[in-house]
């Protein structure tokens, strides 16, 4: 599967681009191992209390990944 | 099946001048349904964090994200308040401080709903909308805003 990956505010200071392309397995049909390969590679993210989209949804480790989803990668919202 | 698309843009970039919000008040006179308005408007503070003081905000965005956010918060609103309309604006890009970055307008034909609806639409910009800020100091040092 092909995902796009989107970073925003502090979370593309850490990566420092704002979005990059990740292949994952096709059996990895939830997001789990592609949060946790993101994890991996900019440990720092753990440090915020961040949230994960996918396609402008907020969305959980359990929820399914399809081939050219969108994932983001969220700090907290700061709006107004 | 039809997905509910954002009608139009909240974003405006840059400050949201008193012109703007003058105009936005003074197109309302032709809907003379209307009896009440009331008004939210977000003004970026010099806040001092460790000994700096704030100059301005440079507002970012998950743009798609954030508008399918104001969307679903404008219907709610609609769906729990007798309103005649709304309309929500965000800057994006550079604010100094002093100016205006968010301006919510509500109206109504009675005035106590306004009152509820306007805070309600607030505090859900404020946790709901893919929206970050970037607090800019003097010497071009900065830190990411954290809503309290």
């Amino acid at each position: 599967m092909e995902i796009t990956v989107k970073y925003f505010g502090i979370i593309a200071d850490i990566t420092q681009k704002k979005e990059e392309l990740f292949f994952v397995e096709n059996d990895s049909n939830t997001l789990k191992t592609l949060q946790s390969e993101i994890e991996i590679k900019y440990p720092k993210i753990l440090d915020i209390n961040y949230s994960v989209a996918i396609n402008k949804k907020i969305a959980n480790r359990e929820t399914e990944l399809k081939d050219r989803d969108e994932v983001a990668f969220l700090p907290p919202f700061a709006g107004g | 099946m039809t997905t509910d698309k954002p009608k139009k843009t909240s974003f405006i970039q840059g400050a949201i001048s008193a012109e703007f919000i003058g105009n936005s008040i003074a197109k309302h006179q032709s809907k003379t349904a209307i009896g009440a308005h009331n008004i939210f408007l977000g003004q970026v503070r010099a806040d001092q964090i460790d000994g700096k003081t704030v100059m301005a905000i440079e507002y970012s965005a998950y743009e798609e994200m954030a508008e399918q956010g104001f969307y679903e918060i404008r219907e709610a609103a609609f769906a729990q308040y007798d309103l005649s309309c709304l309309h929500i604006y965000h800057s994006l890009g550079l604010v100094k401080t002093g100016e205006i970055c968010l301006f919510v307008f509500v109206s109504a034909p009675r005035r106590k709903v306004v009152y509820e609806a306007l805070e309600y639409l607030v505090e859900a910009i404020k946790e709901k909308t893919a929206v970050f800020g970037k607090e800019i100091f003097e010497d071009e040092s900065y830190t990411w805003k954290k809503n309290t």
